[in-house]
């Protein structure tokens, strides 16, 4: 069952595109490889100064770990902002916000597999340079979370209007 | 009355300068002048007077001569500079009551009529010494037998032209010395002229001569007047004049204006010129801002603290709050607006690479055929 106000806000609202997304997944991606890595720092001072030295341990992992850990914790801070916010901290400097194609906010699960999905659209970029060729501006991930991305911020264009 | 009198002037007169004085012999000396000869009754005496006063001349002495003696300037001078003092030291009150009485009187007429402080100082003595009494053979000291009638006819005539002396100035007082002289001359032969009377006339004289002075002022300064207005404008009336001075004012306001316009534009390029200065070298730039930082510098150490006193730290806050968002509330929208217009871009770019594609396949494939009827 769609609403139309809401479907009729999607449709006055332009799409993002795929340079305001890109620079937005690229400061959240960063924002959560500083934190973890912040994370680990403090989990080593924290170690050393009780003297735990399983804590100390835990910090030295590798590359492989550390890019899992930093990956899992991205999808995770994504879902939960789009859940909680509409919107991770990068969307919301570039204005954007992440609705369902009928206008209204993600559920859970949908936010879920929209981050799950994150996986297969960067797989060779393919999903993501799919953006730039899509109506609607959807990535692989948007057609399976059946989402879009788009301008919400007070002076945000509309469609037809003059780039 | 007719009898020789001797008039004794000071400084050195040229005789052509009193030929107006008709009947009387000058003799000029180095320090004095002596003028003598006969006049005819008290008034034509004081009306000589009047005029040597009108004449700017000073009276050191006047005498009646018993007998037509002439006598020279520079002899008679210390005599009669010397005699009359102790004669006018004391003897007339001791030794004469009566010619101290009239005394007064003939001292302040003189007095008023010489006009001067030596001639009000020694005529008086003069007068009292040296002017013997008619008919008195008194060869000692001639005020201590002077009679009382000849000196009370001396008296009235003197008064009556000094207070008309008294109550005028310049040439109109001369005259009206004189008038007054002659108006008391009118009744000396028979009787004296009582003080006031004689004072009225020479008060009437000398107003009648001032008014007429005066209306001979007004009429030349009105017929300049005139003049000026209708001959110096070359116009017939009154209106002419009129707008001829309009247009001359107006001709000196638009010659103010004009310049004061050229003043401005003047200021304005010699303003410009300054600044343009200013900015061009760089010494003086670094010294007006040394002197701009001074005079800066004592405000802000003055005005900061009692801007932040009158201010609590809420509004501070909140002042600096609504500046620090809206800084990056125009940083953020900036950003926003250049990632979308990326955006369109790179489609549009996208796009372009895509699209040679479909007219290479467009123009492979022949077009379709038009029905006969669509044409």
């Amino acid at each position: 069952m769609t609403n139309p106000a809401a479907e009729a806000l999607v449709t006055a609202k332009a799409q993002a595109g795929v340079v305001s997304r890109g620079a937005a997944f690229f400061l959240d991606a960063m924002g959560t490889a500083l934190l973890v890595v912040g994370a680990f720092w403090v989990i080593g001072i924290l170690g050393t100064v009780l003297q735990a030295s399983r804590l100390v341990a835990a910090t030295h992992v590798g590359s492989a770990t550390f890019s899992i850990i930093v990956t899992g914790t991205f999808l995770v801070y994504c879902a939960a902002c789009w859940r909680l916010l509409g919107r991770t901290a990068g969307q919301a400097l570039f204005g954007l916000r992440v609705v369902r194609t009928d206008g209204r906010a993600l559920k859970a699960p949908a936010c879920v597999l929209r981050a799950l999905c994150y996986l297969l659209s960067v797989i060779m970029l393919l999903g993501f340079v799919w953006i730039i060729f899509d109506s609607r501006r959807q990535g692989f991930h948007d057609k399976i979370a059946r989402s879009v991305v788009i301008y919400d911020w007070p002076q945000a264009r509309v469609p037809g209007s003059a780039p | 009355m007719t009898a020789e009198y001797e008039f004794r002037l000071a400084g050195h007169i040229e005789a052509a300068a009193l030929a107006d004085f008709d009947g009387m012999t000058v003799i000029p000396g180095t320090t004095e002048t002596v003028m003598h000869g006969t006049v005819t009754g008290q008034s034509a005496v004081f009306a000589i007077l009047a005029r040597i006063h009108a004449l700017g001349l000073t009276v050191l002495e006047l005498r009646r001569l018993p007998t037509p003696v002439v006598t020279t300037a520079d002899d008679q001078a210390p005599v009669a500079a010397s005699s009359p003092a102790p004669a006018a030291a004391g003897p007339p009150a001791a030794a004469d009551p009566p010619a101290a009485a009239d005394l007064p009187a003939a001292a302040d007429g003189v007095a008023a009529t010489g006009g001067s402080p030596a001639a009000a100082g020694d005529l008086p003595a003069s007068a009292n010494a040296g002017v013997p009494p008619a008919g008195t053979p008194s060869a000692g000291n001639g005020a201590t037998g002077t009679p009382s009638t000849g000196n009370g006819a001396t008296g009235a005539g003197a008064t009556g032209s000094g207070a008309a002396g008294a109550s005028a100035t310049g040439n109109g007082a001369a005259e009206a010395g004189a008038a007054g002289a002659g108006a008391a001359d009118a009744s000396a032969d028979g009787a004296q002229l009582p003080f006031s009377v004689a004072l009225a006339i020479g008060l009437v004289g000398t107003a009648t001569d001032g008014a007429l002075a005066g209306y001979r002022h007004g009429r030349k300064a009105a017929e300049s007047a005139l003049h000026a207005v209708t001959c110096g404008h070359r116009l017939p009336g009154g209106a002419g004049a009129a707008r001829t001075l309009r247009a001359s004012v107006d001709a000196v306001a638009d010659r103010g204006s004009a310049e004061f316009t050229a003043g401005k534009v003047r200021a304005s390029s010699a303003w410009s010129s300054a600044v343009t200065r200013l900015g061009d070298d760089p010494e003086l730039s670094r010294r007006v801002k040394r002197i701009a930082n001074q005079a800066i510098s004592p405000i802000m150490d003055i005005v900061v603290p009692v801007v932040l006193e009158n201010l609590d730290s809420q509004q501070i806050r909140q002042a600096l709050g609504v500046q620090t968002s809206g800084i990056m509330d125009e940083i953020t929208e900036t950003i926003r607006e250049r990632a979308a217009a990326a955006d369109d871009q790179v489609e549009r770019f996208a796009r372009r690479l895509i699209r040679p594609r479909r007219r290479r396949a467009a123009t492979v494939e022949p077009p379709p055929a038009l029905p006969q009827d669509a044409r």
